[in-house]
């Protein structure tokens, strides 16, 4: 039977991220609740809980390492666009900030090649040693004119989703992704 | 065996599989949530509770046949067990034990 497709934003998504294989059946449900009328914010609704829940549930296990690593690609590129773009566009380039923003993608970086989960201590340590190595070259090289609310948004905005995503409880049961094991 | 402390969310979706006997799978659970309790309930949320019931014992799960109009996708039949029935009655027992001449109910919502 032909209908309505979901968003395939979305389904690209879930599948992506591991849940579609993980759990069919879930699937078949949202697809059967969408063929029979929801509409497709309905849809991306749920994905977003299914991601959430998925989270939760895999706090200790190797999604939210998968999180922070494609978290910390994104970090990475948004500092070097961003640095380059400064020097480009501003012909400053912004060396405190971006050794400061390196300091803290090496430091994540090598607590997962150590094989470490990262947790929201890391992350409160990377956060430190960002300020730290910015401050103290700030010092030395004073940044250019770029507001200083851009660049704490910036900068510390993805380390705040980082400490918030990392710092998720755990559920006192070890369920894994949601319905995962099909009985 | 321990006890099995049931979450609200968790007591919900119980009495939901066990109101559907045997079509008690993701969408007519959700469904039956919503439309008892007036509150929407996430396919996402609800495989979630159903997970933890199964790993508590109090739930089996079984795949039923594959459906074009689900992708051909297999739907997730669930049934409630033997110590999923005592756990309900057990909760009923408690709530009712607690909820039984509370004052501040009595003749009103103040």
């Amino acid at each position: 039977m032909n209908g309505p497709n979901p968003p395939k934003m979305a389904a690209w998504l879930l599948d992506k991220l591991g849940y579609l294989q993980h759990n069919p059946a879930l699937f078949g449900d949202l697809q059967e609740e969408f063929r029979s009328g929801r509409s497709k914010a309905w849809y991306w609704r749920q994905t977003a809980v299914v991601i959430l829940t998925g989270i939760r549930a895999n706090a200790s296990e190797g999604l939210l390492r998968e999180f922070a690593i494609l978290f910390l690609v994104q970090a990475l590129l948004d500092c070097l666009l961003w640095r380059v773009r400064g020097k480009v566009i501003m012909g400053n380039f912004d060396a405190p900030g971006f050794l400061g923003s390196l300091a803290v993608v090496g430091f994540f970086t090598v607590q997962l090649l150590r094989g470490k989960r990262i947790g929201g201590l890391d992350a409160g340590a990377a956060a430190l040693l960002y300020v730290m190595a910015s401050s103290t070259l700030w010092a030395r090289y004073p940044p250019h004119e770029m507001s200083l609310t851009y660049r704490l948004w910036l900068d510390f905005l993805p380390l705040a989703f980082t400490f918030m995503v990392t710092s998720l409880p755990t559920p006192t049961s070890t369920a894994g992704l949601p319905g995962s094991h099909a009985g | 065996m321990p006890r099995a402390y049931l979450g609200e969310f968790e007591l919900m979706v119980l009495l939901a599989v066990i109101r559907l006997g045997e079509d008690a799978y993701g969408v007519p659970i959700s469904r039956e949530i919503e439309q008892r309790s007036g509150r929407e309930a996430a396919l996402g949320s609800v495989y979630g509770a159903l997970e933890r019931l199964e790993e508590k014992g109090l739930v089996r799960s079984r795949l039923g046949e594959r459906t074009p109009e689900r992708g051909g996708r297999a739907k997730r039949f669930f049934r409630v067990t033997a110590q999923g029935v005592r756990e309900v009655r057990e909760a009923q027992r408690a709530l009712t034990a607690l909820w039984h001449c509370l004052p501040q109910l009595e003749g009103g919502t103040t």
